[in-house]
């Protein structure tokens, strides 16, 4: 047990840094690939996420708080955002009647 | 057998912090990416909201006890209720799994690989600061033994030096808050 | 005159987010038959901010801060407020004669209006990362909801969400970029940052650090409509309220160039300034060309409108490829480039605007934005065709309008870069001769076409008023640019830590 547990690298900050990067990767194929409006919605979030875990990291590496605060006033963005997305969301499915990305693609040229 | 307990409890002393870490770090990437690819959309959306509340234990193990509380209320109990209530109010119809056009896969690489490029550049030329774990933190005064965490910290922080963003966050607010209400209200168009 | 004293950098946030409240309590206790109470207290707020801006701000005084420098009150600041109080009063005006075609949420929309206008406020004087991200998320939020806001019109709401999606695209980019700022200084502060790359000494920074700045610049370039981060402007200029777009194309692009020029001029220095001026050359050309080939074969006025800005923001790009390389490296080419851009977003929300509010009256009285019914304007409604042919031959660049000053104070800075600018002044004149053709290819319509429906279409007193104020300043900032320019160029030259 103890040899399998010692070729695990000690966790560092850029472990960490690492994981956010992936992500953000993940949110963004997400983002850019999926079709249904509520499935980009949430990788958008996770996207954000990811963002707010790079600065708690950063936060740890430089001993100052001031990544926390940042990742504070991102949570209230992110919560505000998905509550006018989700109204907008609402509105269209109530025009269109369904809320794929082509329900949202009409206009052409 | 005793010997073997006190072998196995100095172990996880030295390796719990890492197996912690790999542990969470899977479940995180994994419901990610399940959230990502799954066809229901309820799927991706319990996926996700397991992926947010393993990021909240990533700020705890980061030592940011103050984040890891808002992530869990916020993310897990606001953002993703209410996106389960989205689902609920748009999902009467069978979702359509449309296919996904050459066009839109071209586009989407087009913007994918660039940042991906981006992204595996900056983290290979970059000497990060690598930090052990344990001697990384700016380990806050422990008063009278008690570790006092980070959240008056920041509530004093908040309160001084951020007050300007933390007044206009309040006006971000109510905006999102009439905005919500007038698109989603229903009644007379 | 210097009405607030210590608070001047706050002095317009607060009045106009009051401002928003107020008119939300006006618009609670106003009965139906009474709602046009709305839009006056909207106007009338618009005004004071307006009067305040112009006329309670010095604009040659100390930098202030407040808030331990969350807030700086520079020159550029004031400029730019100046240029959204413009922007917002007449925004105001514009909504005012469109607003008969919302039946409900009169109280709604001005309020985003103002509450937009505050977050732009706000953008223009922030002075670090953690106030710029909620400032700029508090504009984009607002407009978020203005574009849906006619919620029965599928275009309508189909324009809020392709600018939700986008915008939050861009939001995420701009955090994580603020991550790897923070990460590469330790600092959230615009000084933090200067201070770190002066530390290099001319050193290049560090990767995380140019990732962090590439991904902010990228997130921006979604607010100014730059390529490759324009895929929205077109539809969500048709979709939008006319009122809307027109506010969104003044107020976004010259949101985002506050926050780019703010960023630039923090970071410009001897390790980094060769690379941002390969960086914006080669998107102001890429957006140049793309705009202006685009626009060419549009039917729809909004649409054509729409691809023609984001030409516009290749225009603005060159006065920051103004940077210029480093053995030509001249701070007063750089300085002369922010200048230009100053004047530029000024003399564009005018003439936007001029633009936008004949789009308004046209489909109030017509229920059309197509080209083809603009046929023969000129002999139903002769003031409008007029209005339309200034503000569009501002827009083309023609001279003595105030278009024309700002496209020559753009290729002027570009040409101060010497040789390695050649390349961009010839792009630059090119696509005004293409601008030219499609913007004259709307006015030979308007004169020369027969109309299809010959009724004349009737201005008031007050609309027309409005009309001839907005022509006479697109002349007075052509041919009298005297002034205005000062301002800009001491703002700029501050900015840069250039010596009047």
């Amino acid at each position: 047990m103890t040899p399998l547990l010692a070729a695990l690298p000690p966790v560092t900050v850029q472990h960490y840094l690492l994981l956010s990067g992936l992500l953000f990767a993940v949110g963004l194929v997400g983002v850019l690939f999926r079709r249904n409006i509520i499935i980009v919605l949430m990788c958008l979030e996770l996207m954000l996420s990811a963002a707010n875990l790079a600065f708690v990291a950063f936060s740890r590496v430089h001993g100052n708080l001031q990544g926390q605060v940042m990742v504070f006033f991102s949570i209230a963005v992110a919560a505000a955002e998905a509550a006018v997305a989700l109204s907008i969301i609402i509105a269209l499915y109530r025009a269109r009647g369904g809320v794929d990305v082509e329900d949202a693609a009409e206009m052409k040229g | 057998m005793a010997e073997l307990l006190g072998k196995l409890t100095a172990a996880m002393g030295t390796y719990g912090p890492a197996v912690l870490f790999y542990g969470v770090a899977g479940l995180v990437l994994a419901s990610a990416a399940y959230a990502v690819v799954a066809k229901k959309i309820d799927h991706s959306a319990f996926s996700l909201m397991a992926c947010f509340t393993g990021v909240a234990a990533l700020y705890a193990m980061l030592g940011s006890d103050f984040l890891a509380v808002t992530q869990v209320i916020v993310y897990v109990g606001g953002i993703m209720i209410l996106i389960v209530f989205g689902v609920l109010l748009t999902d009467r119809l069978p979702v359509e799994y449309r296919q996904i056009s050459r066009e839109t896969v071209v586009q989407g690489l087009a913007v994918a690989v660039p940042v991906m490029a981006a992204l595996v550049w900056a983290a290979a030329g970059t000497s990060w600061p690598v930090v052990a774990e344990a001697a990384a933190a700016a380990a806050p005064p422990a008063a009278g033994g008690t570790d006092p965490g980070t959240t008056a910290a920041i509530g004093k922080l908040l309160l001084t030096d951020y007050l300007f963003p933390f007044e206009f966050a309040s006006v971000l607010l109510l905006v999102a808050l009439v905005g919500a209400a007038r698109m989603a209200r229903g009644g007379a168009k | 005159m210097d009405i607030a004293g210590p608070f001047a950098p706050v002095l317009l946030e607060t009045l106009s987010a009051c401002g928003a409240g107020a008119v939300l309590l006006v618009d609670l206790f106003t009965p139906e038959a009474r709602k046009s109470r709305v839009g006056a207290a909207s106007l009338a707020v618009t005004a004071i901010l307006f009067l305040a801006a112009w006329f309670g701000m010095e604009a040659g005084g100390e930098t202030a801060t407040l808030f331990g420098g969350s807030l700086v009150l520079d020159g550029m600041a004031v400029f730019l407020k100046r240029t959204f109080a413009t922007a917002g009063l007449l925004a105001v005006l514009a909504a005012i004669r469109y607003e008969d075609r919302l039946p409900r949420g009169r109280g709604e929309f001005h309020f985003l209006l103002l509450s937009a206008l505050t977050g732009m406020f706000l953008v223009s004087s922030v002075g670090d990362l953690m106030s710029m991200f909620v400032s700029l998320e508090l504009v984009t939020l607002s407009f978020f909801i203005l574009a849906a806001f006619r919620r029965e019109r599928p275009e309508s709401v189909e324009a809020g969400l392709k600018l939700l999606v986008l915008g939050s695209l861009a939001a995420a980019f701009v955090l994580f970029g603020t991550a790897f700022l923070y990460g590469a200084t330790g600092d959230l502060t615009f000084a933090g940052l200067r201070d770190h790359l002066a530390s290099l000494r001319g050193a290049p920074p560090s990767r995380d650090l140019l990732l962090g700045l590439l991904f902010v610049l990228l997130g921006l370039g979604f607010k100014i409509g730059m390529v490759p981060m324009q895929v929205w402007v077109p539809d969500v200029y048709q979709g939008a309220p006319a009122p809307v777009t027109a506010f969104l194309a003044v107020g976004s692009k010259a949101a985002g160039f506050a926050l780019v020029l703010r960023l630039v001029t923090t970071v410009a220095g001897p390790g980094t300034k060769d690379s941002l001026q390969l960086l914006f050359t080669a998107l102001a050309f890429a957006t140049l060309f793309y705009g202006n080939l685009a626009a060419i074969p549009q039917t729809n006025v909004k649409r054509l409108l729409g691809y023609s800005s984001i030409g516009h923001c290749g225009y603005l790009l060159m006065g920051l490829a103004a940077l210029g390389p480093a053995s030509y490296y001249d701070e007063s080419a750089a300085a002369s480039g922010a200048a230009a851009i100053l004047f530029y977003l000024l003399a564009y929300a005018l003439t936007t605007f001029g633009a936008f509010l004949v789009v308004i009256l046209f489909s109030a009285a017509t229920g059309s934005d197509e080209m083809d019914d603009y046929a023969g304007l000129s002999r139903r409604s002769p003031l409008l065709a007029a209005s339309l042919t200034v503000a569009l031959l501002s827009l083309a660049g023609v001279p003595p309008l105030a278009g024309f000053f700002g496209k020559f104070m753009l290729m002027r800075s570009v040409a101060l870069t010497g040789p390695a600018g050649f390349g961009l002044l010839v792009a630059g004149a090119v696509n005004v001769v293409i601008g030219l053709y499609y913007y004259l290819c709307l006015v030979k319509r308007m004169y020369v076409h027969p109309p299809k429906d010959a009724s004349p279409l009737p201005v008031t007193g007050p609309t027309a008023a409005l009309l001839y104020a907005l022509t006479a300043a697109l002349l007075i900032l052509g041919i009298f640019p005297g002034a205005f320019v000062t301002l800009a160029s001491d703002a700029a030259r501050a900015a840069f830590g250039v010596g009047g």
